[in-house]
């Protein structure tokens, strides 16, 4: 199967050609990825408008680092993906950090589910695919492991706040994180 | 190594999903960037979390933000980028850029190749910074706040620097040193955060107060800082930076000034800098201390 997402030979070409001032460069890695960085802020921040400033700022990032980009970094999915989240969560520990502003503007959790005209039907197929194999993977981890997973990559708990939530020590957090991780890791080199 | 590798390798998973404390971040970081088998291991993480961005469900996005974002691009375009020295009538001045990345050795060094990059331009920039007349420097120094800092007449100074460029050049594959007529600008990425500390306040209305300014590159933590106006340290003493989160001071530096009273360096941060709560400079007698004693010459909120 075609899978252009992935392609990893293809994001470095791009940003190569980004370090060069290339605008189109910078609108193909857009068209390839805004809409997981989107769906990403999304879930994290639960807010649309401060989504779509995640990902005005990631690109904006990407165009600002990009000379620096290829020493810095082997793989492009992952540089990206680590910037859109560090904006998310140090948005939500802002949000912490004013407690009267706790609920702030978060929209409802419906999603859209609309045929994206953007993306090439190969493109698509592989995004869905890649959405099917994490999800999968998630499932595959005990519930108390996939738990620690959420309250820490997707909500920006810090260890002890995990273990205050779960009313569990610390010392179980970090074996359920290694575990998770390690399995997660297992599951998703095997498919991916 | 292998003794100190097993006891950090249980923190990586840990480490990867930002679970750790600032002390355990901060000692364990500097496992990491020695320790090419946990390097391995963090990226094999970091590869894996990456993916875990498609758990989320797809969700429609507006169609115009492209176009706002491709738009705004400008504000961070080229030779306009932070703090950008332009020079004029400049014969022969050395150009930066980096090398095409197939020609760069992809091992565990690549993450100190980056500040050096920053660091050559940063050096020409303290250099000018440092002998230039009072006047022009604080005008350099409102400039720096500036998108666009510009400075005439640096040939002469950028000439004698290419010397020790071509040096680094050496130590470094990531960096290609091209000289040439039309060799005329060394490009700064814009710093995400720039941020001001000042003296205690018993001297803070002193006209030629010291002062600091620190800028801040989050990708990859990179901080550089200019001191100006503070004296050389008392005899036996140095000026020490730290950032402080509540009861934390984690000990960053520890710097000398010149006769000019001014300092400048680098460093890669533990953290984003926007998680401590300020930086201080204080004297210390030595450059290994833990905790800061009570002399605060500097200060600044985040
Ligand atoms: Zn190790």
């Amino acid at each position: 199967m075609d899978e252009p997402l992935k392609d990893n030979t293809l994001d470095i070409e791009l940003m190569a050609d980004v370090a060069m001032d290339d605008r189109k460069a910078l609108s193909v890695l857009y068209d390839r990825y805004s809409r997981v960085v989107y769906a990403l802020a999304f879930r994290i921040l639960g807010n649309q408008q401060q989504a779509e400033e995640i990902v005005q700022e990631t690109f904006w990032r990407i165009w600002r680092s990009r000379h620096l980009f290829q020493t810095q970094r082997g793989e492009f999915l992952p540089w990206l993906i680590g910037i859109t989240r560090n904006l998310c969560i140090d948005e939500l520990r802002k949000r912490r950090a004013r407690p009267s502003s706790i609920d702030e503007g978060l929209d409802t959790q419906e999603t859209l589910q609309l045929p994206d005209t953007s993306l090439s039907p190969a493109e698509q197929a592989w995004e869905s695919e890649e959405r099917r194999r994490v999800r999968a993977g998630l499932e595959e981890l005990p519930e108390e492991q996939r738990e620690v997973i959420e309250l820490a990559y997707f909500r920006g708990l810090s260890q002890r706040e995990i273990a205050e939530r779960l009313q569990i020590p610390l010392g179980t957090v970090k074996t359920r994180a290694r575990l998770a991780l390690i399995k997660l890791r297992d599951i998703l080199e095997s498919t991916g | 190594m292998n003794a100190e590798h097993q006891q950090f390798e249980e923190l990586l998973e840990s480490y990867s999903l930002d679970l750790l404390d600032l002390e355990e971040r901060v000692f364990f970081e500097q496992h990491l960037y020695e320790c090419p088998e946990c390097l391995k291991i963090w990226q094999s993480y970091r590869q894996v979390l990456s993916r875990l961005a498609f758990e989320a469900p797809p969700v429609e996005l507006r169609a115009t933000l492209k176009d706002d974002i491709l738009s705004g691009l400008g504000m961070y375009d080229g030779d306009s980028s932070f703090p950008s020295l332009t020079i004029d009538s400049a014969p022969a001045a050395p150009v930066l850029r980096p090398v095409p990345p197939e020609v760069r050795r992809q091992d565990d060094v690549l993450f100190r190749r980056i500040p050096l990059f920053a660091a050559l331009a940063f050096g020409l920039i303290a250099m000018v910074w440092a002998t230039s007349i009072q006047g022009e420097r604080t005008r350099l120094w409102q400039d720096m706040t500036s998108a666009n800092a510009t400075a005439t007449t640096l040939g002469q100074r950028v000439n004698a620097l290419s010397g020790q460029v071509n040096d680094l050049q050496q130590e470094n594959a990531g960096l290609k040193i091209e000289g040439g007529v039309n060799g005329k600008a060394i490009n700064f990425i814009a710093a995400a955060a720039v941020l001001d500390i000042k003296p205690a306040p018993a001297s803070r209305e002193n006209p030629s107060e010291p002062s600091g300014r620190i800028f801040f590159y989050p990708e990859n933590r990179d901080v550089y800082v200019m001191i100006a106006n503070l004296p050389p340290p008392p005899a036996s003493k140095v000026y020490q930076l730290w950032l402080n989160q509540g009861d934390l001071n984690i000990p960053v530096q520890s710097f000398a000034t010149s006769s000019d009273g001014t300092a400048m360096f680098h460093f890669q941060a533990p953290d984003d800098l926007s998680r401590f709560q300020k930086t201080i400079v204080t004297i210390e007698s030595d450059s290994h201390s833990q905790h800061p004693s009570v002399q605060i010459v500097l200060d600044g909120p985040h």
